[in-house]
């Protein structure tokens, strides 16, 4: 019962000392703090502006903290990155704090074992390993920019150290098309928002690529339909795999894996580019690719036609053309007119500076060879993330010292001598520049929790051990900062004089959280893109390229597979392994979670007699990996595809499960950018008669027309200006009157001002999930464990339904439904609950009353959404991820029902905070945000007062896009969704429609259903 | 009559058996009141009888975060030290009960002080909306001022709170409290 | 009526017996049990304590350790709640309904299914505690007086529910005993003094001297309850029908409800009884009271009850079809085909076809084709339940949600607790209570035989 304890302890104390006791009498100790703390009120959550280090986005984020404890991450408004929203990553950042397995502090290998070390010896035995090192050292970080990324530069000059920057999503080819075409190696501005038409191949800016929360804002501000049903942007994705970005597309191009780019050659040939793409008639780009000219052309005049913006990247820019592929998407940018509007060339952002994968490749030689004697990893986990062929780890034996700075014991931590932990971004100071002219601060939320200690500080330590005179700072040291400052944070304020020179200015940017200027003079030297070999370009750099194919090696003929490697959205390159929640977040496209999968297509999985859960080994030329299939529809039948990120030998309890796929790729580079080729191979596929139950969400993946997730077409809107017919007749045949704003807004005590709603709307939701990590996050939602998600016993208070539906022209559409209690006004769950434990409140709320709760499930079976819980056992929170439970959500325990609840703790501080403004004070429109509305980055979600005609729920609710789910059943809902929008295409897709022959490939990949 | 005198037993025993499920039932709605010892020993005598009794120092004085905040606070020790740098006590009892403070303060030792008033954890109980609806202190604390070691005097059961509630036309929705 | 012309016993059978052989015979199952008894009882108490252990398990670790898969949160244990509930019915019906229409052939079967009945409804009364998910606070469900200012909500059919089971049970248990009275007093009559039988007997004997008054006094109050019980007999079931019929789920929600679920557990009833039968009167040489004429008028209840079941699955599919939902048809449809088929074609084959056997009379008075039947019987009504709710809600409206359940092993283990727990009530009653009533086998003697005739003429 800690976790309980814990809560009203917290809720009481500053030090956390716990005391075991009953859940239901509470703690038995009031802990008070020796001196009391200047911005920590018990009971008051006191907010942090930091950075979320999760991925290279450098997203902003407020900390919410409850006496000294981290308990949420939401965004930072003023960030122009993220804009007060944040991806499913950000939301469980604080589990990466809480890390139960994270290191208790400094470690030495002594005799095989690790050995706890105090850090001064630890300090001095790094001092001297370096000092007696008599070949080159390395610093080998991820990817950093910003003041740290000056500090490691400065440092290991000083120290003669060779710093080697490896990120296993670096954009290398993107890097080195743009040197070649542009002659400037950053990864451009892209303006989604400001395009009529974005095409994308590959790139999956909506998941995983560069900065997707800000292009998942844009998107929805491109794609959304323009009031009074006028046009929308129009978005099509052109890769192999439905992934979920593709799943948000108009239209989706399936193009063999690896020939993307030629789609992109051939139209911008059609555009008369001329140059590289002149060879590439549409015919023959169709030929290879397996699109069909005519698109071809129609996306080309589209592009031409319109504000357009191509965008280059993803699973397209990991194949041996990734270079080629790169400059073909520049080349389109530039035919259409892209180039300087929708795509700005400014200095780049955070992508720029991270190492290639050549750059590894080369240090493993020099390993190998002997010429390295110590090597420091600061960030990074090559030996997790680079194929085994490459021999790192082997190589890694040759270097006399190891010394690893992460957190947690990973795979690259556990070859090392010295474990030196480095606190959690959370506890950190530090900067991060998102982009040339943008500053994000990285500021501590509390105070760590293990023994840990800031890198840069031990670096700095190191150096003053060495007392070595410090040699002429590199021009890239800013004004003020020097390696002679005491610490890092002086370091680091220091590096920000110029900026927020005396304290106020100082305090101030704490507060804001970000720095936004002009361009810094340090900001070029981001864009050089360091960490390869040598900065100037090797031979095959300026190679001339020519355009094809990317060729795959491996077995050839029918149970031969190319094999699709993608960056999961929750997993991305794996650093978020270890964090539960992430590892339950239903994957957007399988709905599945807490392993690894092999997605294989329906006609190939009738042909071998594949369903899902039935394992598999995937052979490559260099390995193979066991996996159970998941059948889905969105992978070509001449493909397999496997998420990324997981099947961790160390990090963590969490991380171990599902393999890592890496395994079958070649230890080769692609030729031009130096960066690791993941579309390489193809596999063969066998089963292995094992069989294990599917861990997917899913059970349907059709909605079976009804009804659930309802589309109009953009042309009836604009025709019928209001009043859209639903396209499920049967289904939505109302029973009844019609189930209206007034109706839902009557659902509600006649003395109260409120009857909570929602408006969801199903066009913009992009299946991200972030709302379901926020939401986990915010009301205390526990993970379950693969075992028990196999029994469909996740605790998700609100899911995403990720339907499919065949379209007449036989493409994949796909329709994301956030589902969560629907706040009935006729709710079938209240009448049946034998002892009130769930009744319909004077707000409208369909309130559940834990403690009442005797567990009959009655309620469950009778609620037609199915969005009820019940707490099968007690969850654990192995200590110390119990820190991060928000104090003003109860935990429940074993036998008791829940379900969303509207986050009523956020509605009741509400009531009670408006209070101070006036006694009878009603809460205004947008006073305060659902957990999941808050991050929800297409804002598909708005909550609010159904009975204030003018709030903004009010007003969707009443558009002509709304509807509501199961009307028929007459339960009155509060939630009420608004279509999604089809045939954005317009007059092209009735092309498409008149003639299905020639898009046999997109077909192709469509059929085979998906589960049913 | 001989049949009467051969139920008896069997009828005294099924109604006892009924009696003391209800009374267990009823225990379990009092269990806080029963399971929190009323008038625990504190880690430090600590005379609320001399500071609010007799010194008339207000509640909110130590209790800082009342009428703001959902927790009513316990004052850090060095609030206590504020003044008993300066206050070494009248009596060689009071000396001897300061200096265990002294001590607390001089280990910076936080003085875990023994629960008096708890709420099961499913309940959220926020101080700030009763103490501005002006519901007094006293109220649920009992006069604390006239009290040697602090008692719990209110059974802080769901009956006692819903009573206060529907008196003062507070709202009596299950999720006012418990969510 | 067409019982009474043909009186239970043949003549010469009838010349043989006398009432003396009548309460020696029935008190002989009194006697000493042997060693078949302790190696049933011993049997039963095994499984007794499996099921037991079970329960402390899922108690101890959650309703996890259960095969719940949502959206099936109603698995197993409903079923065998509602198959007991089914069970417990025909005991009332046999004694209560056919004593009220005068059906002589009940008297020799009656005390079985009436204890039956008693024993079942024990049994079923478990389940709803079993199946909580904090069976600690299972008192929230008792409306009593509490400090919370709280009370349970009269709208869910799961309170209706403890009311009709509640009732039914002191009913059915009273009935039992007011009809025990006379021959408990027999038994009372014949066992040494100062046993603990002895002591037993006079205390629940109420006295009684078989005194013309007590009869007369004792026949009011057994037509009495027998008036009083027949009620519940529709009502019982028809509430735990509600149970389903009252929710929206596809395949619950339907008129059709009550009076299937009636005739479903009549049938479950009567088969129950046959099972119990055939092996008694085997054990206890009952053959000249239990003969294949009453085993045929059983067969014929069971034959009438099955058609009506047979009659109410057709009308399903038949609304399925007519409702236009396309819900419903989904889960009728997914019912015959789908996923839990393989259960669905059990249920139909043993609650339909296999008993159309009972057309021909020589099966229905052969006794092991009988005592094969209702053992398919059972099985196939199990199975009724275990379709309508697991299969119901394995494919309701979400498709989001839909899955596969699957029990496990402390299901069973509760399960088979379950059939123990009852089973080791019946071992015992038939030791200690006369398994069939005496005085109204006499009363079916030859010459008994015309006043009664004289009196149910004088009566209607």
């Amino acid at each position: 019962m800690e976790r309980r304890d814990f809560l009203k302890l917290a809720g009481i104390t500053g030090a956390g000392t716990l005391t075991a006791c009953d859940q239901k009498v509470g703690p038995k100790y009031l802990i008070p703090y020796l001196v009391p703390h200047e911005d920590v009120t018990p009971g008051i959550p006191t907010w942090y502006a930091s950075t979320c280090r999760e991925c290279p986005a450098g997203c902003g984020t407020h900390v919410k903290t409850r006496e000294g404890r981290v308990i949420k991450l939401e965004g930072n408004p003023e960030s122009p990155v993220n804009r007060g929203k944040l991806c499913a990553r950000g939301q469980a950042a604080h589990q990466h704090l809480y890390d139960p397995d994270r290191l208790e502090g400094p470690k030495r290998l002594d005799g095989g074992r690790y050995v706890d070390g105090s850090w001064d010896d630890s300090v001095r035995a790094l001092a001297e390993g370096i000092a007696g090192a008599s070949g080159e050292v390395v610093l080998l970080t991820g990817l950093q920019t910003g003041t740290l990324n000056r500090f490691y530069d400065e440092w290991a000059a000083d120290r003669g150290v060779t710093r080697v920057v490896y990120e296993p999503f670096a954009h290398e080819p993107i890097l080195e098309a743009h040197r070649r075409v542009f002659g400037q190696a950053s990864i451009p501005a892209y303006d989604i928002a400001g395009a009529e038409f974005v095409i994308s191949f590959g790139a999956d800016f909506l998941e995983t690529w560069v900065s997707p929360v800000r292009y998942s804002r844009d998107w929805a501000a491109m794609h959304a339909v323009k009031e009074p049903g006028g046009p929308a942007g129009v978005f099509v994705a052109v890769e192999p795999r439905l992934s979920m970005t593709a799943s948000n597309a108009d239209e989706w191009l399936a193009a063999k894996p690896g020939t993307e780019h030629l789609v992109a050659l051939a139209m911008a040939n059609v555009l008369g580019a001329g140059g590289e793409s002149a060879g590439w008639s549409p015919e023959r780009a169709a030929e290879a690719t397996g699109v069909p000219a005519e698109k071809i052309v129609e996306m080309a005049h589209r592009f031409g036609g319109h504000r357009s913006v191509a965008l280059p990247g993803g699973v397209s820019t990991q194949h041996a053309q990734a270079t080629a592929a790169a400059m073909a998407v520049a080349l389109l940018n530039q035919a259409g007119g892209a180039v300087g509007d929708t795509v700005r060339l400014s200095p780049s952002t955070s992508g720029a500076v991270a190492g290639s994968y050549r750059a590894m490749a080369d240090l493993t030689a020099r390993m190998k060879a002997g010429r390295i004697s110590a090597i420091l990893f600061a960030g990074t986990n090559p030996a997790y993330a680079l194929p085994p062929g490459l021999g790192f780890t082997d190589a890694l034996k040759q270097v006399g010292l190891r010394v690893s700075f992460d957190p947690l014991f990973t795979e690259t931590a556990s070859w090392c001598h010295l474990l030196l932990p480095d606190h959690t971004p959370l506890e950190s100071w530090g900067d991060w520049e998102p982009e040339a002219g943008v500053a994000s601060i990285v500021q501590p939320a509390m105070t760590p929790i293990r023994d840990t200690r800031a890198t840069a500080d031990v670096l700095l330590a190191v150096r003053r051990a060495a007392a070595g005179e410090p040699a002429a700072a590199p021009a890239t040291a800013p004004a003020g900062a020097s390696l002679e400052a005491e610490s890092w944070y002086d370091y680091l304020r220091a590096a920000w004089s110029d900026r927020a020179g005396d304290e106020q200015a100082w305090a101030a940017l704490l507060k804001a959280g970000v720095w936004t200027g002009a361009v810094t003079a340090a900001a070029p030297a981001v864009a050089t893109p360091s960490g390869d070999a040598a900065g100037a370009p090797t031979p095959a750099e300026s190679a001339p390229l020519e355009f094809g194919p990317a060729e795959f090696e491996g077995p050839e003929g029918n149970d031969a597979f190319h094999l699709l490697l993608y960056p999961q959205i929750a997993m991305y390159d794996g650093r978020n392994a270890n964090q539960p929640w992430l590892q339950e977040l239903p994957d957007p496209a399988t709905t599945s979670s807490w392993h690894t999968w092999v997605e294989v297509n329906g006609k190939v999985a009738e042909r071998l007699e594949l369903e899902d859960g039935d394992v598999v080994r995937l052979e490559s030329p260099y390995g193979s990996v066991e996996a159970p299939v998941i059948v889905y529809p969105g992978v070509r039948s001449d493909t397999v595809a496997m998420p990324l990120g997981r099947g961790h030998a160390r990090m963590g309890r969490y991380a171990k499960h599902g393999v890592n796929p890496v395994t079958l790729l070649p230890p080769v580079s692609e030729i031009h950018s130096g960066a690791l080729a993941y579309q390489r191979v193809r596999v063969s596929m066998s089963k292995t008669g094992a069989w294990v139950e599917p861990l997917k969400a899913q059970g349907s993946d059709s909605q079976h027309g009804r009804g659930i997730a309802q589309a109009v077409p953009l042309a009836e809107i604009i025709a019928a200006n209001g009043h859209a017919a639903d396209d499920h007749g049967e289904a939505a045949a109302h029973h009844g009157e019609p189930h209206t704003r007034e109706r839902a807004a009557a659902d509600s005590g006649n003395t109260s001002p409120y009857r909570w709603g929602m408006a969801i709307s199903v066009d913009s939701c992009i299946g991200c999930n972030a709302c379901v990590a926020a939401c986990s996050a915010e009301n205390n939602l526990p993970f379950v464990g693969p075992e028990r998600v196999a029994k469909s016993r996740q605790m998700h208070w609100i899911r995403i339904e990720r339907y499919f539906e065949d379209r007449p022209d036989g493409d994949l559409e796909t329709r994301h439904v956030p589902m969560l209690c629907q706040h009935c006004g006729a709710a079938p769950c209240e009448p049946v609950c034998p002892v009130y434990a769930t009744y319909h409140n004077m707000d409208g709320l369909n309130v559940q009353v834990y403690n009442r709760c005797v567990g009959t499930r009655y309620c469950a079976n009778n609620c037609p959404y199915k969005v009820r819980y019940f707490n099968w056992f007690n969850y654990e929170w192995p200590e110390p991820l119990n820190w991060g439970l928000n104090p003003d959500v109860t935990t429940r325990e074993v036998g008791v029902m829940e379900k969303c609840s509207y986050c009523v703790q956020r509605i009741n501080a509400a009531k009670i905070a408006i209070k101070d403004e006036a006694p009878d004070a009603v809460i205004p429109d947008g006073y305060f945000q659902t957990a999941c509305q808050q991050t929800c980055p297409t804002d598909a979600i708005t909550f609010g007062n159904l009975k204030d005609p003018a709030s903004r729920v009010a007003r969707l609710a009443e558009g002509p896009l709304a509807y509501s789910v199961f009307e028929h059943l007459n339960t009155r809902p509060a939630n009420f969704y608004l279509r999604q929008v089809t045939g954005r295409m317009g007059a092209a897709a009735e092309v498409a429609r008149a003639e299905p022959e020639p898009v046999a490939a997109g077909a192709d990949t469509a059929a085979g259903g998906g589960g049913e | 009559m001989p049949m009467a005198s051969r139920l008896r037993r069997p009828i005294l025993g099924t109604l006892s058996v009924l009696a003391a499920l209800v009374s267990a039932a009823c225990a379990e709605d009092r269990r806080v009141d029963i399971l929190v010892e009323k008038a625990p020993e504190q880690p430090v005598l600590f005379y609320h009888t001399i500071h609010a009794g007799q010194d008339q120092i207000p509640c909110a004085y130590c209790h800082f975060s009342a009428d703001r905040s959902e927790e009513a606070g316990i004052p850090a020790v060095g609030t206590c030290m504020g003044c008993h740098r300066f206050i070494q006590g009248s009596t060689p009892e009071f000396q001897q009960n300061i200096q265990v403070l002294m001590e607390f303060a001089a280990d910076s030792i936080a003085i875990p002080w023994v629960r008096v008033h708890s709420v099961p954890t499913f309940v959220q109980f926020p101080h700030k909306p009763h103490v501005r609806a002006g519901v007094d202190c006293a109220e649920c604390h009992g006069d604390v001022a006239s009290m040697e070691v602090v008692e719990r005097v209110a059974p802080l059961t769901m009956g006692w709170c819903i009573d206060c509630h529907r008196q003062r036309g507070a709202p009596d929705d299950c999720a006012t409290c418990h969510y | 009526m067409e019982e009474t012309a043909r009186p239970a016993m043949t003549e010469g059978r009838a010349q043989a017996t006398v009432y003396r052989r009548v309460t020696a015979d029935v008190l002989a199952t009194l006697e000493r049990p042997g060693l078949g008894w302790f190696a049933l009882m011993a049997l039963v108490l095994t499984g007794l304590a499996f099921g037991a252990l079970s329960w402390i398990y899922q108690i101890k670790n959650g309703l996890g350790v259960a095969g719940y898969v949502p959206p099936v949160f109603w698995a197993v244990y409903i079923t065998d709640f509602v198959f007991w509930v089914g069970i417990a019915h025909s005991g009332t019906l046999i004694s209560a309904i056919l004593f009220l229409f005068r059906a002589q052939f009940r008297t020799a079967v009656y005390r079985i299914s009436e204890t039956m009945t008693v024993f079942a409804v024990m049994t079923a009364g478990l389940f709803p505690l079993i199946h909580l998910g904090r069976v600690w606070y299972f008192y929230y469900l008792i409306p009593y007086p509490n400090e919370r200012l709280l009370w349970p909500n009269f709208r869910s059919p799961l309170v209706w529910d403890f009311f009709a089971i509640s009732t039914y049970f002191t009913i059915s248990s009273l009935f039992l005993y007011i009809g025990l009275i006379p021959d408990i007093a027999a038994a009372r009559d014949r066992a040494i003094e100062g046993t603990w039988r002895h002591r037993l007997y006079s205390m629940l004997s109420l006295g009684w001297q078989g005194t013309d008054r007590q009869w007369r006094h004792y026949n009011r109050a057994y037509l009495f309850l027998a008036g009083l019980a027949t009620p519940l007999v529709l009502s019982v079931h028809s509430v735990v029908s509600w149970d389903f019929a009252m929710a929206i789920v596809p395949g619950w929600h339907s008129t059709i409800f009550a009076p299937y679920f009636v005739a479903g557990a009549i049938f479950s009833g009567v088969a129950m009884v046959i099972t119990l039968l055939v092996p008694l009167r085997k054990v206890f040489h009952l053959e000249d009271y239990i003969e294949s004429y009453h085993l045929d008028r059983l067969a014929r209840l069971l034959l009438l009850t099955s058609l009506i079941v047979f009659y109410a699955y057709a009308v399903e599919g038949f609304i399925a079809w007519y409702s236009g939902s396309e819900f419903e048809r989904a889960v009728f449809w997914d019912r015959a085909t789908g996923q839990y088929a393989w259960a669905a074609w059990i249920m139909y084959s043993c609650n339909c076809f296999i008993p159309m056997a009972l057309w021909s009379s020589r099966v229905r008075t052969s006794w092991f084709w009988m005592f094969i039947i209702s053992i398919f019987v059972n099985i196939g009504m199990w199975f009724e339940r275990f379709v309508i709710i697991i299969q119901s809600l394995a494919h309701e409206f979400e498709p989001y949600m839909w899955d596969y359940y699957r029990p496990t092993w402390v299901e069973w283990g509760i399960t088979v607790g379950s059939f123990s727990w009852f089973f080791m009530w019946f071992l015992i009653f038939i030791k200690v209570m006369p398994s069939m009533a005496i005085a109204e086998l006499k009363e079916l003697l030859p010459p008994k035989l015309k006043r009664q005739k004289e009196k149910l003429e004088g009566r209607a």
